[in-house]
C-alpha cells in the first residue's frame, strides 16, 4: 500500500511541478541513422542521449512504469507524458492534446522523443499523416530526435472496433510521413518484435496482456522496454541498456495500472 | 450522503424547524435512483447523487442561519462534531468491513485498489485521489474500485468543512455590524450565488468531452449543487417560496409538480454521465429544478407532492439513504454477475437486497444509537471516539497485507 501511495503522489507531483532534466549532452543531435523500420532513419551516433521523453496513451502509461524504472539505473533523465484516454496526435480531441503537447516538450527538453501510436490514432491516411508530420516538427522544433513506435495489436471491443482499419494503417502514414519529411531523422520501430501479429493474453505461462485485450500486464511493460533499451542502443551506441535484474523486480509492477492482472 | 436535522445535535438547536417527511423521501427517491443506475437499470440515475447535493446545500445551510439567527453566531466545533457523529460512523464501519471482505475473497487487483483508495476516502478527498489516478478511465476496462463511489462523500464532506467556515465569518461580521445575526441571511444569500456562478463556470471550463470526470467528480465543479440548495435555503429566496405558497397556492403546486416533472425528465433522458450536454447546463438545470423542489416542498408539507414523498416505503428508504449509499457499491461489485452466477432482474434484486439488508443492520446498529442515543459520542468523549477511529483505521490500511506484485520473469524478457 505504501509503494501505491507514494506511485499515487509521485504522479500527482510530477504532473503539478515542471519537469527538470540534464542539459542536452549531444547537442546537434544524432546526424543521420539506421532505421530498422521506416526509410528515413538517423546514424547511430556516440553519444548516448541525456533525456528521453516518452509519450503514447494509457498503454504507454504502464509501459513507462518499467522504462523509469530502467532509466532510473543510467544517467538518462527519463520523462513520461503518456495519458489515460489521449496522448494521441491525430483523431478524437487530439487537437486539445495539441495545446500542450509543444510546450510539454519544450519544457522537458528531451533529447529523444518516443512516441508510441495510440490507440486513438483514427483518421484518414491524410490525417495520420499530417498529425505525425506535425508532430515531427515540434519535435525538431524542439532540438529532439522522434523516434515513433508502432503500438501493441489489441483485441478490439465495440469502443476500438470501427477504428481497427485506422489503426493498421497508422504505422504506414507514420512511415509516410517521415519519409515525406526529407532527410529528417526518425526511426518507425516495429514493436511487433515484443508484441507479435495479434493479442496474445499469456507468453510462456506469464500474464504479458491485460485480460482487457488492450493494456499490458507487467512481464508485457518488462519485455517492451528491454526490446526499447535495445533499439534505443542501436541507435544511440554511447547508451548502454542497464541490466534487467538491475530494474524488472522493482515495486513498478505492483502498480495500479497492472491491476488486472 | 444524508444530512438530517433530526440527528444534529445532543441539545436542541436554536430555532429548530419541524422536520419534513417530504425530505426523507426525496432521500429515498435519490438513493432508489442510484441503486438502479449502478445495476443498470436507470442510465439517468445518477442524478440521485445531483439530488443528494442540493438536499444537503438547503438543509445544512438552514441549519447555519437558524444558529445563525438565534445565536448570532454558528458555533463550528459543534457543528463540525455534529456531522461527525452522523457520517462517520457508518462510513468507518462500512470501510473496516468491505476492506476485510476484500481481502478475504477480492483478487489481488481489487485489493490493492481497496488499500490504496481508503485512506483518501478516510481523508475526504477520496474524489481527487481517484481524479489523480484516472479512475474514471479505468472504469471503462472493467476495473471496478469498491470505493469509487464515495467520491460524492467526499464533495460532501468538503462542503461541510468550509461552507460553515465561511457562514460563521458573515454571521460574525454581520452581528458585529448591527447586532442582529438573522441579517446574515442575506449576504450568504449574495455569497451562495456568486460561488455558485464560479463553480458553474469551473464546470463550463474543465468539462472535457473526450472525459467529463474531472468536472464530474470535482468539489470546484460540483459545488453549485450545494450551493444551491444553500440559496434555497436562505431568507431571501425561502421567504419569497413561503410567500408563493401562502398567497398563490395553485401557482406553488404547479411550480412543484414542474420541477418533480423536469427532475422525473432529465432521470429518463440522461444516458450515463459521460453525456456531454450534463455539463453544458443540464446538471445546473437538474439542480436547479432540485433547489426549487425542495424550497416548496419545505413550505407546503400538506400539499400533494409533499403526501407522495412522505409515503413510508421512500420514508424508510430515506431513512437508511447514507448507509445504503455506503454499502451497495462494495456489494454490487463484490457479488457481481460473474461471482454470483445470477443475470438480469435476478441479479439486481439480490445485490438490492443485500444491500438493503446491511443498510438497515448499519442504521439501526451503528448510524442510529452513535447519533441520537450515545453519550459518550458527545464533547470530550466524541473527541476521543474519533481519534481512536482515525488511529484504527490507519492501522487497517497498514496491517493488511498487499498482495505480492505480478512476478517478472527476468529470464523470459527476450
Amino acid at each position: 500500500m505504501n509503494t501505491t501511495l507514494a506511485n499515487t503522489a509521485l504522479r500527482a507531483l510530477t504532473a503539478a511541478v515542471p519537469v527538470l532534466l540534464l542539459t542536452a549532452a549531444c547537442a546537434g543531435a544524432p546526424a543521420g541513422s539506421a532505421d530498422p523500420a521506416g526509410p528515413a532513419a538517423p546514424e547511430p551516433t556516440a553519444a548516448g542521449p541525456s533525456g528521453v521523453l516518452f509519450a503514447g496513451d494509457s498503454i504507454a502509461v504502464g509501459q513507462s512504469l518499467p522504462l523509469a524504472a530502467a532509466l532510473a539505473q543510467t544517467p538518462v533523465d527519463f520523462h513520461s507524458i503518456a495519458s489515460e484516454g489521449g496522448g494521441n496526435v491525430v483523431g478524437p480531441f487530439s487537437e486539445e492534446n495539441w495545446k500542450t503537447l509543444p510546450g510539454e516538450i519544450a519544457e522537458a527538453a528531451p533529447d529523444v522523443v518516443v512516441y508510441q501510436i495510440t490507440t486513438y490514432d483514427w483518421g484518414t491516411r491524410e490525417e495520420q499523416e499530417e498529425g505525425y508530420r506535425r508532430l515531427l516538427d515540434t519535435v525538431a522544433d524542439a532540438g529532439a530526435d522522434l523516434v515513433v513506435v508502432t503500438a501493441p495489436p489489441i483485441r478490439p471491443d465495440d469502443f476500438y472496433a470501427p477504428h481497427m482499419e485506422d489503426l493498421e494503417r497508422a504505422p504506414l502514414a507514420a512511415r509516410e510521413a517521415v519519409r515525406e519529411a526529407g532527410g529528417r531523422t526518425a526511426p518507425v520501430l516495429d514493436a511487433s518484435a515484443v508484441w507479435g501479429g495479434e493479442y496474445t493474453r499469456e507468453r510462456e505461462g506469464t500474464a504479458d496482456r491485460s485480460p482487457d485485450g488492450i493494456h499490458t500486464c507487467p512481464q508485457g511493460a518488462a519485455r517492451f522496454t528491454r526490446w526499447l533499451l535495445d533499439e534505443l542502443a542501436v541507435l544511440y551506441p554511447g547508451f548502454t541498456p542497464p541490466e534487467p535484474e538491475s530494474w524488472a523486480g522493482g515495486d513498478w509492477a505492483a502498480d495500479e495500472h497492472f491491476a488486472a492482472c | 450522503m444524508t444530512t438530517d436535522p433530526r440527528a444534529a445535535s445532543a441539545r436542541p438547536l436554536p430555532g429548530r424547524r419541524a422536520h419534513l417527511p417530504a425530505l426523507d423521501g426525496l432521500r429515498g427517491a435519490a438513493v432508489i435512483g442510484v441503486l438502479l443506475f449502478h445495476t443498470g437499470r436507470l442510465d439517468g440515475g445518477f442524478l440521485g447523487v445531483d439530488l443528494f447535493f442540493v438536499l444537503s446545500g438547503y438543509l445544512i445551510t438552514g441549519l447555519l442561519l437558524r444558529e445563525a439567527a438565534a445565536t448570532g453566531r454558528v458555533d463550528l466545533p459543534a457543528f463540525w462534531g455534529r456531522r461527525l457523529r452522523r457520517l462517520l460512523p457508518a462510513l468507518a464501519l462500512m470501510l473496516a468491513c468491505v476492506t476485510l471482505a476484500v481481502r478475504a475473497v477480492g483478487p489481488p487487483g481489487l485489493v490493492r485498489s481497496t488499500l490504496a483508495d481508503g485512506p483518501w476516502v478516510q481523508a475526504n478527498l477520496a474524489n481527487w485521489h481517484l481524479l489523480a489516478s484516472s479512475a474514471g478511465y479505468w472504469d471503462r476496462f472493467g476495473a471496478d474500485r469498491v470505493f469509487g463511489h464515495l467520491w460524492s462523500i467526499a464533495v460532501e464532506e468538503q462542503f461541510y468543512l468550509l461552507w460553515p467556515l465561511l457562514v460563521a465569518l458573515v454571521a460574525l461580521a454581520v452581528g458585529r455590524g448591527n447586532g442582529r445575526g438573522d441579517a446574515a441571511g442575506v449576504p450568504v444569500a449574495a455569497l451562495a450565488a456568486c460561488l455558485g456562478a464560479a463553480s458553474v463556470l469551473a464546470m463550463a471550463l474543465l468539462a472535457d468531452p473526450a472525459d467529463p470526470t474531472r468536472a464530474y467528480t470535482g468539489t470546484d465543479t460540483r459545488a453549485f449543487s450545494l450551493l444551491l440548495g444553500a440559496l434555497a435555503a436562505a431568507p431571501p429566496v425561502r421567504d419569497r417560496l413561503a410567500r408563493l405558497v401562502e398567497r398563490n397556492p395553485r401557482a406553488a403546486a404547479a411550480a412543484t409538480a414542474a420541477s418533480a416533472a423536469a427532475i422525473a425528465a432529465l432521470w429518463l433522458l440522461a444516458d450515463g454521465s459521460d453525456s456531454f450536454w450534463l455539463y453544458r447546463g443540464g446538471l445546473l438545470a437538474h439542480a436547479l429544478a432540485c433547489a426549487l423542489l425542495i424550497g416548496l416542498l419545505a413550505h407546503a408539507p400538506g400539499g400533494p407532492m409533499s403526501r407522495a414523498l412522505a409515503c413510508a416505503p421512500l420514508r424508510w428508504t430515506g431513512g437508511i439513504s447514507y448507509s445504503l449509499y455506503l454499502w451497495h457499491w462494495p456489494v454490487i461489485v463484490l457479488l457481481s454477475p460473474e461471482a454470483t452466477g445470477l443475470s438480469g432482474w435476478w441479479w439486481t434484486a439480490a445485490v438490492c437486497a443485500v444491500s438493503v439488508a446491511l443498510a438497515a443492520l448499519s442504521t439501526r446498529l451503528v448510524e442510529d444509537p452513535v447519533r441520537y442515543r450515545a453519550r459518550w459520542a458527545r464533547g470530550r468523549g466524541g473527541a476521543v471516539a474519533v481519534a481512536a477511529v482515525t488511529v484504527a483505521l490507519a492501522a487497517l490500511w497498514i496491517a493488511v497485507p498487499a498482495p505480492e506484485p505480478p512476478a517478472v520473469d527476468i529470464t523470459a524478457l527476450d
